[in-house]
């Protein structure tokens, strides 16, 4: 009855299948994707409801096989190539060890090695993978028995086809490298001899991670190294060339004692070779990196986090300066979101993937050519004095920079990616640039203007200056744009605005590039625009709707005036025809761009980046009584606060650059992840960038230097991205369609989100606002509002518009409940309903962790908040309310101390009082929705931390609520409860737990009868999620008729259920 | 989060610092106490993964201090108050155990408590503390001597082996944030802590330890119910709603016959109890019964849990103090002139306290450094 459609949950292993197939563990679904094409191939579901841990792939034979192992299961998938670009995924057989696996590795000859969580080795022929059906308890034995110590980690390695080395790191700091050589009996059983090698305390924590080396050939003595890393933080790397070593074993050295093994063990101990620190948290992998040419064959590894990020090192041999080695910090990446790389692969053709608990998968060479950051040598550009620098430049194509110099010369820059940059003598040095001069630029062409207040143009195409207007003040700044003329040929737009003069000119020159190159441009246009007071002007555009020209000016204080062009020229200065509402602080708009609606020709968008970290989109219309204005989107980016600019790249995708304190960062919005990283040194200083598909060119000046970086690569490609960074606390889908569904996590952000079918879940914004964990959302029912709630009081409207061209979905935070974060009471949960006497106003009910609960009026139009009513529990924590009676103001709680309770509200006072308090749980209800029945009684329905499901009759006024209890519903805390619509006198029930289970039960109502005689509950079906910590079940719209169910908890998880 | 915060969040922490606990995990066994009356006729317990010892603390002031520890605090009396002042004359409300007047303990003779921890932990008046490692083998002999010096493990009988009442168990591990590992990790632990209580527990003995309630907790449950006569899951006031954390409290200790408890072959990684192929309890249909409280409970029987080939069983959940107790997953108002005290012990030294220590040599917590500044 439950059918598994997608789901979205931590990457938990990876295997490349060759060099353009990984397989990933994602759950218990086996997922192939093409490397170079970053997509979905083919997904098999390996175990019921097991987890993958780790995936092996033989070396031996061509890529046609995969092992598959997850607790104590093993499983073979045959991987078939099907046709191009195709490949089909098979299942094999199931075998079962009695232990947790931990590591597996096939020998180069017949065997198949796996070592478990007690450090105990099985060892089986590879044809048992061959085998059909077995029976159930036919358990694979280990042939070297374990120990009562636990592992976290461990590594099997053939050092030939029947003699394996084995590493094990235990919970308490220590390792164990041990070998074992197999051997077949007559009887054709498999036998073992197994040596220990080294015992010794490693590390202060848990050892997380082990490797060891693939056999050595360049570095002298050493031909075999070990690399663990732990929850103290270190990554160290220590010789085990000598196997010839004997230790006792774990038991032997604990043996007479039981005492742990601590004191005896560092005689048994290889040598330390190097230790470094680099994640700020748990270290839970490491990986010695296959050695190349680029990197003169020093010896590499990487380490992965709980941090979300990847270091690699090198081992760079004792010196003179250092008589030890040591290990080098050779970069820092952070391609997951929030917490925790959970697995990773090196492939044999040198590029390496790790998967993260927020479901994507990130891939990416490993001897990547890094970005260098290039000086820019003043020496080329410098007169005979020897003592000139560059004064302001801008990009006239994506290599070339155009600048002014300290003594007023014009000149041009040509960046080479691998040499110093060419340099071309533009104009000789011109007394009105000396000193201070601004430029800008737009499409191949260059403005400069100075003290002088004279301005002068470039044309890249034909390297040639002319000198345009003579403003005769000092130039401010200078604003270009492009303006695409009826008769088809561009013109350009350039608004100058001068030092003390409340009045920006705008000039209008074409046609600029005519055949005729001797063709003078041509100032068609001139025309002054009012300022308002303290407006400085920080951006700029121009724009046409319907024949009629505009343009739009960004100020220093956050302002933005829309100016039009009197179709008359005149003298006068041109006022502001509006002036745009705007919700941010008073920062700078840095830039403007103009995106025409397709659909409707007098409308249009206006994007803007500001200093308040945010990217924002008005909507424009124009009409009869002048432009109409809409803000539809602003949110705040993860960088800032200084946005700085925004380019419309191909495939309708948004990107964004600024700066995050000392780095200069380029973001993908449409994506939703960083695409270049510079470090610049921070935002105050002049700076030039040149936007390109996968990076782009950064020049900056540090400390009177000019210095480059560029990048055409992306560092790291994402497949199956924009999962939340910790686990989902909260879930809500909207109304409308396409439906929206909005997630929030621990990690404070909101995810809105798009699905149909099995087409995976596409995060399509994330909403950040919350400085704590999100509690609950909730939508308006016409989905046009989203309203968010977590700690610190904090609570936010989003007005939520669809179909905003370049963005999908519009958002903006409208307004925060004038509490928010004053104090540190969680707003556990809310329920909203829409006022009738307002258009747009609701009403929302509050329950807080301190056992109080507030009614609020909330009115979208003026913003204004207003207490209508407030209550107080008992010492509980409330958990749920629900709204009964919109009109009478009838309310229903649940609580922490397992009870319903029923409130009124005194018209004639502020108070609101429970009247009824019904004891249905044992312990904390989590979860309480309601149904309201034929006969208005309401059915309420709750899960208990108690494993029991109630339903709770509550009928009119004088009557006590009545409870049917089914008490071992589910095996844990049951998180999640929904209605599933099935007709008229029969409800379907879901409901999901932390036991990561989903079930659907069948109610059966006679309302008729009083109480709960005419309920009857039973039991369907059940499916097992890989969802773990659920928190939430939602309904989906139906597809194809059937209801679908979306699980949230660490990850997403979409059911359909059969009807 | 300063610490008056952390006063106002979790209303135990500071009642733990208040009563001289060790940790505010005391409450735990404390109100599981209440439940099940863990203590009656109890003299010889065993505390495992005891460290930093707070359960221990509760075991040394009721077993041989003979104290009355009430919860009695401004809140409860908060609660009473609010309930005489709402009170609508219902019936239910009265007969709530807060009112209800507290047991009577006194001091035992012949008490015997043994800690053991691989962590070392501060001596307690009265207790053993052994340091060592609960999996291993030898330690049995160390426990059984310091519970009876004169015990020797040459002459083994089995009355002398089996010598205890109670164990306990509050071990956890640090969990990673990977949940399938956290839950194998956490059943390990609570099968070392079985499997120890197998060797040394007399018959009728009693035995509560954590477990996380996650996934296949159930196959936990079932192969409990083998050798204890009743396990019920339990969940204290004390822990908090969102966690995973919960107790099984399992009474009547009853090995099945032919079964032999040792640490050299743990139960556990792969060894299970399978002394018999029935299911740990018997087959029922549904049942509707009414109880006292007029809810109606259903039963679904054994069919819902039997999908699979593996023994799965649901125990009976009890929470435990009584819902007037504090709420730890309230935000509590804190009493006027309230001051933040220091805790009992200071938290054990963190396994990366070294790279603390290193960090904060360059300069800075968590790589905001401040070396830029130097260069």
């Amino acid at each position: 009855m439950l059918r598994h459609v997608q789901h979205h949950v931590p990457v938990t292993a990876l295997a490349y299948l060759g060099g353009d197939v990984i397989l990933s563990g994602e759950g218990h679904l086996l997922r192939a994707y093409g490397t170079t094409i970053q997509r979905q191939l083919a997904s098999i579901a390996t175990f019921s409801r097991q987890a993958i841990h780790g995936i092996i792939i033989p070396q031996r034979e061509a890529a046609t096989f995969a092992l598959v192992w997850g607790g104590s299961l093993i499983r073979s998938v045959k991987c078939l190539e099907a046709s191009e670009g195709r490949l089909s995924l098979e299942l094999g057989s199931l075998s079962v060890l009695d232990d947790w696996i931990l590591d597996a590795a096939f020998s180069p000859g017949q065997y198949l090695a796996l070592v478990t969580a007690h450090n105990a080795l099985v060892v089986t022929h590879r044809s048992i993978l061959n085998r059909e059906a077995h029976p159930a308890d036919d358990v694979l034995m280990p042939l070297v028995p374990g120990s009562n110590c636990i592992l976290y980690s461990a590594h099997i390695q053939w050092l030939s086809a029947s003699h394996c080395l084995i590493t094990s790191g235990t919970a308490f700091g220590d390792v164990i490298v041990w070998s074992a050589t197999i051997s077949s009996q007559a009887d054709g059983k498999l036998r073992a001899e197994s040596q220990t090698h080294y015992t010794f305390s490693a590390h202060d924590g848990s050892v997380f991670g082990v490797r060891t080396s693939p056999p050595l050939s360049s570095s002298g003595d050493r031909k075999s190294l070990l690399a663990t890393c732990s929850d103290d933080r270190s990554v160290r790397i220590w010789d085990i060339s000598d196997l010839s070593a004997e230790s006792p074993s774990m038991e032997q050295l604990q043996q007479e004692t039981g005492f742990g093994a601590k004191q005896t063990v560092r005689q048994h101990s290889p040598n330390r070779v190097a230790s470094a620190m680099g994640h700020t948290s748990r270290i839970w992998q490491v990986r010695f990196l296959p050695p190349n040419v680029s990197t003169q064959n020093v010896l590499q590894i990487m380490s992965f986090g709980e941090d979300a990020s990847n270091i690699k090192w090198s081992l760079l041999s004792p010196t003179a300066a250092s008589t030890v080695s040591t290990l080098r910090q050779d970069g820092v990446e952070t391609a997951h979101q929030g917490k925790h790389i959970w697995s990773a692969a090196v492939s044999v053709d040198n590029s390496i993937a790790t998967g993260g608990a927020d479901g994507a998968v990130a891939l990416r060479p490993i001897h990547r050519r890094q970005a260098i950051t290039r000086k820019v040598d003043d020496t080329l550009f410098s007169g005979p004095s020897g003592t000139d620098n560059v004064k302001s430049y801008c990009f006239v194509d994506s290599k070339t920079l155009f600048a002014t110099t300290a003594e007023g010369m014009m000149i041009t820059l040509r960046i080479e990616d691998d040499d110093l940059p060419r340099v071309t003598e533009v104009s000789p040095p011109l007394t009105g640039l000396q000193k201070y001069s601004v430029s800008i630029s737009v499409s191949g062409i260059a403005f400069a203007a100075g003290t002088e207040g004279v301005v002068y143009m470039y044309t890249h195409e034909h390297r040639r200056v002319f000198e345009i207007v003579k403003l005769g003040r000092k130039a401010a700044g200078l604003f270009a744009d492009t303006a695409k003329r009826p008769n088809d040929q561009d013109e350009v737009c350039l608004l100058i605005t001068s030092v003390g003069c409340t009045a920006a000119t705008l000039l209008f020159l074409a046609p600029y590039l005519g055949p005729n190159i001797d063709l003078v441009p041509v100032l068609q246009q001139k025309w002054q625009f009012a300022l308002p007071q303290t407006f400085v002007v920080t951006s700029f555009t121009q724009f046409a709707v319907e024949g009629c020209r505009s343009v739009a000016l960004g100020a220093r204080n956050g302002a933005i005036c829309i100016f039009d062009i009197p179709s008359a020229h005149t003298s006068e200065a041109v006022e502001p025809s509006v002036t745009l509402p705007h919700l941010c602080a008073a920062e700078a708009v840095t830039s403007l761009h103009w995106m025409l609606d397709e659909w409707a020709s007098s409308e249009g968008y206006l994007h803007c980046t500001k200093r308040d970290s945010t990217h924002a989109v008005y909507s424009l219309r124009n009409t009869e009584l002048g432009w109409v204005a809409q803000l539809v989107h602003q949110l705040t980016l993860p960088f800032g606060p200084n946005i700085e600019g925004l380019s419309f790249r191909q495939k309708q995708r948004v990107c964004i650059w600024g700066f995050r304190s000392k780095h200069f960062i380029v973001y993908d919005v449409t994506a939703q992840r960083e695409i270049m990283t510079v470090e610049c040194g921070g935002a105050h200083r002049f700076w030039a960038f040149a936007p390109a598909d996968e990076g782009g060119t950064l020049v900056w000046t540090k400390a009177s230097q000019l210095f480059q970086q560029s990048q055409t690569k992306l560092a790291y490609n994402l497949i199956s991205s924009g999962g939340h960074g910790r686990e989902i606390k909260a879930a809500a889908v909207s109304s409308t369609t396409p439906q929206l569904i909005a997630t929030g996590a621990e990690d404070t952000n909101i995810k809105l989100w798009s699905t149909s079918g099995e087409a995976s879940l596409l995060c399509l914004q994330t909403l950040r606002k919350h400085n704590t964990g999100i509690q609950h959302l909730q939508w308006s029912n016409d989905g046009r509002y989203l309203f968010s709630s977590g700690g610190f009081e904090e609570f936010h409207v989003w007005a939520v518009t669809l179909d905003v061209p370049y963005i999908g979905v519009g958002v903006v935070c409208q307004s925060s409940h004038p509490r928010s974060g004053t104090s540190d009471l969680r707003i556990m949960s809310f329920d909203i309903e829409k006022q009738d006497e307002v258009e747009a106003a609701f009403t929302i009910v509050m329950v807080y962790s301190d056992s109080t609960l507030k009614r609020w009026s909330y009115n979208c139009e003026n913003g204004d908040w207003r207490l209508l009513a407030e209550g107080d529990y008992l010492t509980a924590c409330l958990t749920n309310v629900h709204t009964i009676d919109a009109d009478s103001g009838k309310l229903m709680t649940a609580a922490t101390d397992g009870n319903l309770s029923l409130w009124t509200s005194d018209n004639s006072s502020l108070a609101l009082r429970w009247h009824t308090r019904h004891s249905v749980h044992q312990n904390a209800i989590l979860i309480a929705i309601t149904h309201t029945l034929p006969d208005g009684s309401i059915m309420a329905i709750t899960g208990g931390d108690d494993n029991a499901i109630g339903i709770t009759r509550i009928s009119g006024a004088g009557s006590e609520p009545k409870t049917l209890l089914v008490s071992r519903a589910h095996a844990a805390a049951i998180t999640g409860l929904v209605i599933v619509p099935a007709g008229e006198a029969t409800l379907m029930l879901a409901s999901a737990a932390i036991d990561q289970r989903v079930k659907l039960w069948r109610v059966d109502l006679d309302f008729a009868q009083p109480g709960v005689h005419g309920v009857d509950l039973k039991f369907l079906a059940s499916a097992s999620t890989a969802v773990a910590d659920v928190s939430s079940l939602t309904m989906l719209r139906p597809e194809d008729q059937n209801a679908r169910l979306l699980v949230c908890g660490v990850g997403m998880d979409i059911w359909t259920v059969g009807i | 989060m300063g610490k008056s915060s952390k006063d106002k969040r979790d209303a135990y922490y500071r009642l733990a610092k208040e009563q001289g606990w060790r940790a505010r995990s005391a409450f735990k066994l404390l109100q599981l106490d209440e439940e099940f009356n863990l203590f009656e006729d109890v003299s010889r317990v065993v505390d495992l993964c005891a460290a930093p010892g707070s359960w221990s603390q509760v075991l040394s002031r009721v077993l041989i201090q003979g104290q009355r520890i009430g919860r009695a605090a401004w809140e409860d009396k908060r609660y009473k108050e609010l309930l005489q002042l709402r009170q609508t004359g219902d019936e239910s409300m009265q007969d709530s155990d807060a009112l209800a007047p507290a047991r009577t303990v006194s001091p035992r003779n012949d008490v015997k408590i043994v800690a053991i921890d691989l962590q070392p932990m501060s001596p307690l008046e009265g207790i053993i503390c052994l340091k060592a490692d609960i999996t291993h083998p030898s330690t049995i002999p160390l426990l059984l001597k310091a519970l009876d010096p004169d015990y020797d493990p040459a002459s083994t009988s089995i009355e002398t082996a089996h010598a205890v009442d109670l164990v306990i168990s509050d071990g956890a591990p640090d969990v990673t944030g990977l949940h399938d590992l956290d839950i194998y990790v956490q059943s390990q632990l609570l099968w070392a802590a079985l499997n120890l209580a197998l060797c040394v527990l007399k018959p009728g003995g009693r035995f509560v330890a954590k477990i996380f309630r996650s996934k296949d907790v159930d196959l936990l449950y079932a192969q409990l119910k083998v050798v204890f006569e009743t396990v019920a899951v339990a969940k204290p006031r004390s822990s908090r709603a969102s966690s995973v954390e919960a107790f099984v409290v399992c009474t009547n200790f009853r090995p099945p016959k032919g079964f032999k408890a040792s640490l050299e072959k743990p139960l556990g990684a792969g060894r299970s109890i399978r002394t018999s192929q029935k299911l740990p309890y018997s087959q029922t249909g549904p049942s509707r019964t009414i109880r006292e409280d007029g809810i109606t409970e259903l039963d679904l029987g054994s069919d819902s849990d039997a999908e699979d080939s593996e023994i799965r069983w649901i125990a009976p959940f009890l929470a435990c103090g009584d819902l007037s107790a504090f709420d730890a997953d309230a935000s509590h108002k804190l009493p006027e002139g309230h001051v933040s005290l220091d805790p009992i012990q200071p938290p054990t030294a963190p396994p990366y306290r070294k790279a603390l220590e290193e960090r904060k040599k360059m300069g800075g917590a968590y790589g905001k450094t401040k070396l830029s500044s130097i260069e």
